[in-house]
């Protein structure tokens, strides 16, 4: 009795360590197109950000690598797209730990930026015959511009927060493992069982 | 402790899964169906113990336990762990299905290699000499996953000695941990389910 009561303290130290400290340790980051600038972020589950100086490959879908970068002290990273296309970010944080992210073109569709295909010398040309229009446009894209950066920083912690509860371990998940993990051992102590009762059966058939 | 995927390259995931098959065919060749509920219970042990970080300093660490499961299972240590390393992936996103075999291998290995060094010392009569293995097997088996990890992001370029030095450092807390923790379940263990550690009844006592 006294053994049963010392197992069930240890599982009850164990369980009660586990809840006041449960979160998972993988690496979280995102990217976002701001005008014409993408900006990214990459840290760890747990709060910690990226170190200062972690390099950050920029490539295009081909595998193209088409800029490097580095994270500063808070694992921000910004790429100026020189181009209108689908980039992929990767993030090596050393020790195993990777983050890779994918920005489509469609994300970068509302920016001013030239099509991929077009060369240089295709590049739409703003006529200077309606300087009125060219004007207002230009201030509706400053303003488009201002809109977006203010927008986002308000929503930057909001992402973060989203990201990390994202990769958190919660209660449930680790309940419903455990309930695997049981679940498996119970059908091959079954399966067990069952072949056990079957040998005497044939045994007994047999004589 | 946990590789993701896209980190290492294709001949590395292949030898991974290779060993990591033999590992968890040699497991279940070995496995004592009437341990099956202390293998499960291990198993869901070292599941629950990934999520349990403990800050120490700047950082944070999670628990392993890979040198108690040894111990304690022996070359079923590759089954139980192979089953909670498929969940964690499923459940936290922890490593990666392609990456799956070297995760096991990197952490069923140490287990198995701290099962043969030190099975003799904790079943040793003197409680001290013990908790002193047993400590040795929880701390060596965080040694030897390091080793195995660096040695695995050697394989892919990353500088070995390197690696191994930071996976190391980052890691000495845990060890500490793990050396306290594993003797503390060895000394508890011999005293109330010996066999739990395939240890005779009333060895301790001799």
């Amino acid at each position: 009795m006294t053994s049963v009561f010392r197992i069930c303290l240890l599982t009850m130290t164990l369980w009660s360590t586990g809840l006041t400290s449960v979160w998972a340790h993988n690496v979280i980051g995102t990217v976002y197109v701001i005008g014409d600038e993408i900006e990214g972020e990459v840290g760890y589950s747990n709060g910690d950000m990226a170190p200062a100086g972690t390099p950050v490959t920029v490539s295009s879908v081909d595998d193209v690598v088409v800029a490097e970068l580095e994270t500063d002290a808070e694992g921000f990273f910004i790429y100026r797209a020189a181009q209108r296309m689908s980039f992929k970010f990767h993030v090596d944080l050393g020790a195993g730990h990777i983050f890779d992210a994918a920005l489509s073109v469609n994300e970068l569709a509302a920016s001013e930026l030239p099509a991929n295909e077009l060369s240089v010398g295709e590049l739409p040309v703003l006529s200077d015959d309606v300087p009125g229009a060219m004007v207002f446009n230009t201030k509706q894209r400053e303003l488009d511009l201002m809109i977006q950066k203010a927008v986002a920083k308000q929503i930057k912690p909001l992402r973060k927060a989203i990201q990390t509860y994202q990769a958190r371990a919660t209660f449930q998940d680790i309940l419903g493992g455990i309930g695997y993990i049981f679940g498996l051992c119970g059908l091959a102590i079954w399966f067990r069982q069952r072949k056990d009762r079957k040998v005497p059966e044939n045994e007994a058939n047999t004589q | 402790m946990h590789i993701v995927d896209g980190a290492l390259s294709m001949p590395v995931l292949a030898a991974g899964v290779v060993f990591t098959i033999a590992g968890v065919a040699i497991g279940l060749k070995k496995l004592n169906y009437d341990h099956l509920p202390q293998v499960g219970v291990l198993s869901a042990v070292f599941f629950v113990a990934s999520t349990i970080h403990l800050p120490v300093g700047f950082s944070s660490v999670h628990l392993i336990l890979n040198g108690l499961i040894g111990l304690a299972l022996g070359w079923t240590a590759f089954p139980a762990l192979f089953v909670a390393l498929i969940l964690q992936a499923v459940f936290f996103g922890f490593g990666g299905f392609l990456v799956l075999g070297v995760n096991v291998f990197n952490i069923a290995m140490p287990a198995v290699v701290m099962y043969y060094l030190c099975r003799q010392g904790i079943a040793s009569g003197s409680p001290r000499v013990a908790a002193t293995w047993g400590a040795l097997g929880g701390a060596g088996a965080i040694v030897l996953t390091t080793l195995l990890v660096a040695g695995c992001l050697a394989l892919v370029g990353d500088a070995f000695w390197l690696a191994a030095k930071i996976t190391l450092i980052a890691h000495i807390p845990v060890m500490l941990v793990e050396g306290f923790v594993t003797a503390s379940a060895v000394l508890l263990i011999r005293q109330v389910k010996p066999d739990f550690l395939n240890i005779p009844e009333g060895a301790e006592h001799d």
